[in-house]
């Protein structure tokens, strides 16, 4: 939910807005990649997790929980800034607004916290590997990013993958984008726009900060008074849709694309090669992915 | 003689290693000594300058706090869970994910996201 309106915008930009900077050229294959790799994958993240527990059964551990957590959070489109407001009178934030309770255990501490110390420390040699050997990858950006290079959780990676280093840049690369769009929104050029949507939220008696305060104000409302149901309240489909006919009725979100815009196109044409390689390992890894999770062993 | 002594040698040191080997079951892959299952944060890249963070907070996890702006290498030993790094902005700014440390691997330098994060969620 959070921060995600640059990275949603980056997104769209890149999926077809107008007006592409004249000195930046950008195939469609390349913006059709960019998204495909910055999609949440569930069946990645869940095969992922089954691979590797597959392989501590067979290593000797058949009591490794089954993984509970909502898998892999790589969905950078999570902000409703797009949400219209026919949408938001009917379901208000929808998933934007987290309706289940934060989890109290963990599945895999408490399966650790079990196991003797003797047993503990094989499991970790199973998982991760015996020796601090791991495979690197460095980001177009300079940050370094590594993973085990042996060790069940490196056999199922390079099982999805073909090697953890492919793993590593599907998984990373997208990040380093998000950088090139991270803080534009105090840009002057929107200080008016701002403005003007902060007016129209109070002519509707809300008094926001910024345009990501009625999500979080829907969320502390739903969390004083959660429902067992996930049911929305009457009163966050009002706050929703003030912000969604403010939003619209001051051109926020639009004038908020053109700022990003320049940005994100640049970053994707200079990382063009990289991008295309790794949306590449990455379909490939979600077809040995199906594969993986319909084959049950 | 000479290469019967060096075959010796090398057997030794390979009875010597092989010992070692198996005297160690525990020598994982731990950058910066980080327990399993849990998520480390570090003041200074390669993992060095003290732990910032050592917290093993579950899927869910809201705003496990830090130090302001010194987190600069991280390793998340968490098998299932996406720490998110916050960047806590104030208007008219958004707070944003700086950068989503996935399960199972480390960022010994981040470049781009140095010295920013305030908080993390855990998904």
């Amino acid at each position: 939910m959070r921060k995600t309106l640059a990275g949603l915008v980056l997104l769209t930009c890149v999926a077809g807005c107008n007006g592409d900077p004249a000195s930046v050229s950008v195939s469609q294959t390349s913006k059709q990649a960019f998204l495909a790799l910055t999609a949440a994958s569930p069946d990645l993240a869940n095969a992922e997790q089954e691979l590797t527990r597959r392989c501590l059964v067979r290593a000797g551990f058949p009591d490794v929980p089954r993984s509970t957590s909502s898998a892999v959070d790589t969905d950078l489109l999570g902000y409703p800034a797009r949400l219209s407001a026919s949408q938001v009178s009917v379901s208000g934030y929808g998933s934007s607004i987290r309706r289940d309770p934060s989890s109290s255990t963990d599945p895999q501490g408490s399966y650790l916290e079990s196991l003797p110390s003797d047993r503990r420390a094989a499991y970790e040699v199973a998982s991760v590997g015996g020796i601090a050997d791991t495979s690197r990858v460095t980001l177009p950006d300079g940050t370094i990013v590594e993973a085990p290079k042996s060790g069940c959780v490196a056999q199922a990676r390079t099982t999805l993958y073909g090697n953890v280093q492919q793993f590593l840049l599907v998984a990373y690369l997208p990040q380093t984008a998000l950088k090139e769009v991270n803080g534009v929104s105090d840009a002057d050029e929107l200080k008016a726009v701002r403005s003007a949507y902060k007016a129209c939220m109070k002519e509707r008696g809300l008094e926001v900060g910024n345009w990501q305060d009625g999500v979080k104000q829907a969320q502390e409302i739903y969390e004083r008074a959660p429902s067992p149901d996930g049911r929305v309240s009457g009163q966050e489909i009002l706050i929703a849709v003030a912000d969604a006919t403010c939003r619209d009725k001051t051109g926020l979100v639009a004038a908020y694309d053109r700022v990003v815009q320049d940005r994100a196109v640049r970053w994707l044409a200079s990382n063009e090669t990289q991008v295309l390689a790794a949306a590449e390992a990455r379909r490939a890894a979600e077809k040995r992915a199906v594969a993986a999770l319909s084959s049950g062993s | 003689m000479k290469h019967i002594r060096k075959g010796l040698a090398l057997t030794v040191i390979s009875i010597a290693a092989a010992g070692i080997w198996q005297a160690s079951p525990a020598a994982a892959y731990v950058p910066g000594n980080c327990e399993v299952n849990e998520f480390c944060g570090f003041k200074d890249n390669l993992y060095k300058g003290g732990f910032l963070i050592e917290s093993a907070a579950p899927a869910g996890s809201n705003h496990v706090e830090i130090a302001d702006n010194l987190l600069s290498s991280g390793n998340n030993r968490s098998g299932t869970n996406t720490w998110l790094a916050i960047n806590d902005h104030s208007w008219p700014q958004d707070d944003e994910t700086s950068w989503r440390f996935f399960p199972n691997t480390a960022v010994p330098a981040m470049t781009g996201a140095n010295d920013e994060v305030d908080w993390f969620d855990v998904r």
